[in-house]
């Protein structure tokens, strides 16, 4: 990460953009509203204008706002969180806190962009991928069958290989739900397949 | 006092008891699991909640779920060294080493004593708060309101991040633009930004936008970091053993418990700074105060230390409630999601809860001081047995939060849509969150987006003031956002001068070296 291109700065260019594009459709909109409803204080597009325009201020500052490096900028927010744990007046012997925050903040953050190369990216489009399929065949496919398929390979996907577990998780984890859908919380949802509802008549 | 006694009635029916000990148990359960906190444990039980169907019962429910996520955290934080949340983060410097040192029982013991009492302590203090509060909030008129939640907004921003304001308000924004999609708000008389899109016509669905924002985000952490939210401990939980503590222990713990319920609560109703920030300064502050020799215990497993990020988080988490109930703006992530759960049950959150549906508003605090009984004598002594249950392996973990998700997303309007929204909006907060962008904001703008429209178009239509004249004919208007400014400004500044005495010291620091 170069000291000028920050991730705040990509994410800052990145929000302009959709903030212009925002901007451009909610000075459209007018275009839609009838003439009686032109004159009036408070218009559908009254708000999106001025969200617009303060997006658009918002992510330039996003960009512009001064920053010391990708590195600099990580011990100013450890620093920032450290100050918010002093309270009033700490002084001596505040290493201790310090150091305890540095570890707990390591252990709790987020992946950055520094550390991109060591994730696992290849498993986590697997699984969007996986996501996006259960989505689209989920009415098709029927609720049991599907669930079953997503919970079978997202498990495969992230590495496991205890098939006898993976299985049974697999089909009791659905029938379980489906249950408690249909039972307890009293909404549908079709469990097996279009084609096999439909031979059932149902 | 009537209203409590309606709050009364409301939280103790068999159906309200049983659901109050359920989602305490559902809720310390996951909030357990390493990175899984009460926000996803919250997100993942609200499509639960909406099929229960009666908005006070369901809220009874999820409040349970909070603190028995919030106690679960402090679970984890103590056995294996593993905080599920921020706001226990604290709770782990000194509550491990007890446990390391053979006393989990007794740590235990502390932090559940500890959390009891700074819940309750905070629920009276909601108690006598949200009633005066309420009748101030009855005179606000559409002018106040909107000032109100800008107010709010900037809070949050402003104590989001240091110095980094700018970005919280951006992520604000960002929650409004998306709330602005479909016909939200009264005033938007015609679809907005569909593109022709039917599905998107109602908008996006509350729902929808909380799983994508906080569980699918969380479960992607997962996947990407093998190593998130495991623990550095030696690998073993805690035989846990001796729970009591003795009468000298208790005396210790007495006068930090009365500090920091009190200090907590405070910190909670304070927008944008929630129980992270309580806990931490809870903690920092006893530590200071103490004399020399307990000072010392610090980080080794201090009693003092336990005690007081426990009660200051609890008193905090039942602080965050009162912007929340009086005024229908969340303050926090949690209690921002628990407004979604209110709206989806049909219930307008703002000043007129407490007259409208005082079962609503009287049971959702009845029901804290029942959860934190609850937890405290049906939960505790289950904690042996359920911390077994905590090594539930990541393969089957990740799975299982998406399935939940989708399903909960699904259950909305039974439109792969809503899905594939939420996977949009999952990929686009992991990709914010890598950047260390705040995704609470998101949620807060999204909420407030469409009833500030309509607070906007009725000051504006109001037939007293000319276009945006009510902000100076308003005195209490323009105070209101003379806060807000201050507060947006502060920060910056404050940052900036903080940075230049940062590094002011690290190059003294470097010449003493």
């Amino acid at each position: 990460m170069s000291r000028f291109l920050t991730a705040d700065r990509i994410v800052g260019v990145i929000l302009l953009i959709l903030c212009c594009l925002f901007t451009y459709f909610a000075f459209d909109l007018a275009k839609t509203i009838p003439p009686f409803f032109k004159n009036q204080p408070m218009r559908v597009d009254t708000l999106p204008r001025i969200l617009g325009v303060a997006g658009i201020i918002a992510s330039v500052v996003t960009i512009i706002a001064p920053t010391t490096g990708a590195k600099a900028r990580a011990d100013a927010v450890k620093n920032a969180d450290a100050d918010a744990s002093k309270g009033e007046g700490a002084s001596e012997g505040e290493e201790l806190t310090q150091a305890q925050l540095k570890e707990n903040q390591e252990r709790m953050a987020d992946l950055s962009f520094a550390n991109f190369g060591q994730a696992k990216w290849g498993q986590l489009v697997a699984m969007i991928a996986l996501m996006i399929v259960y989505s689209t065949y989920l009415r098709a496919g029927g609720f049991i069958p599907s669930t079953f398929f997503l919970l079978l390979l997202g498990s495969i996907i992230l590495g496991e290989r205890r098939w006898i577990a993976m299985v049974i998780v697999s089909l009791v984890a659905p029938l379980a739900i489906w249950l408690l859908v249909t039972y307890v919380l009293d909404r549908t949802i079709p469990p097996l397949p279009k084609a096999i509802m439909n031979m059932l008549g149902g | 006092m009537e209203g409590i006694l309606t709050g009364l009635s409301a939280a103790f029916t068999f159906q309200a008891i049983a659901l109050v000990v359920l989602g305490c148990l559902i809720g310390s359960f996951i909030g357990m699991v390493p990175g899984l906190g009460p926000m996803q444990v919250i997100a993942i039980m609200i499509p639960v909640a909406v099929g229960i169907g009666d908005p006070s019962i369901a809220m009874i429910m999820l409040a349970g779920v909070y603190y028995g996520a919030v106690f679960g955290g402090s679970t984890s934080s103590i056995l294996i060294n593993a905080p599920g949340v921020a706001s226990t983060v604290a709770t782990s410097f000194d509550g491990y080493p007890m446990a390391r040192k053979g006393l989990a029982g007794k740590a235990l013991t502390i932090a559940a004593l500890s959390s009891f009492a700074g819940g309750t302590v905070g629920a009276i203090l909601l108690t006598l708060a949200a009633k005066p509060l309420a009748d101030v909030a009855l005179l606000f008129q559409s002018p106040e309101y909107l000032a109100v939640m800008i107010v709010g907004m900037t809070a949050v921003a402003a104590f989001g991040e240091r110095g980094r304001a700018y970005k919280a308000v951006l992520m604000v924004i960002f929650g409004m633009i998306l709330a602005s999609i479909g016909e939200g708000s009264q005033f938007a008389n015609r679809p907005r930004f569909t593109f022709g899109y039917v599905p998107l016509q109602d908008g996006i669905s509350s729902i929808t936008l909380i799983m994508g924002l906080f569980a699918v985000p969380e479960a992607f952490f997962l996947i990407l970091d093998p190593k998130r939210g495991q623990y550095k401990g030696d690998g073993q939980s805690k035989e846990i053993n001796n729970m009591r503590i003795n009468g000298k222990e208790a005396k210790e713990m007495a006068p930090v418990i009365g500090r920091q319920s009190i200090l907590g609560f405070l910190i909670g109703v304070m927008p944008g700074a929630g129980a992270t920030i309580a806990s931490l300064m809870g903690y920092a502050m006893e530590r200071n105060i103490a004399p020399k020799e307990k000072r010392d215990e610090f980080g080794k497993g201090s009693l003092r230390g336990l005690t007081a990020p426990e009660t200051a988080n609890n008193a905090a988490s039942t602080g965050s409630f009162v912007p929340m109930l009086t005024l229908g703006i969340p303050g926090s992530g949690t209690t921002a999601i628990l407004l979604v759960a209110l709206i989806s049950l049909g219930v307008q959150p703002g000043p007129a809860l407490i007259n409208d549906n005082p079962d609503i508003f009287w049971g959702i605090i009845i029901s804290m001081y029942f959860g934190n009984v609850v937890l405290l004598i049906l939960n505790y002594p289950l904690i042996p047995y359920i911390a077994k249950l905590l090594a539930v392996p990541r393969t089957f973990l990740i799975p299982f939060v998406l399935f939940f998700s989708m399903v909960g997303a699904y259950l909305v309007s039974q439109n792969p849509t809503e899905l594939y929204t939420m996977i949009v909006l999952g990929v686009v907060t992991t990709l914010l969150r890598l950047a260390k962008f705040p995704i609470a904001p998101i949620v807060i703008g999204f909420i407030l987006g469409i009833r500030m429209e309509d607070n906007l178009g009725r000051a504006l239509t109001d037939p007293d003031y000319t276009g945006f004249s009510f902000i100076w004919q308003r005195p209490m208007t323009l105070v209101f956002l003379l806060i807000a400014a201050a507060m947006l400004l502060y920060p910056m500044i404050e940052g900036r001068l903080a940075r230049r005495e940062r590094k002011k010291a690290r190059d003294s620091q470097v010449t003493q070296d």
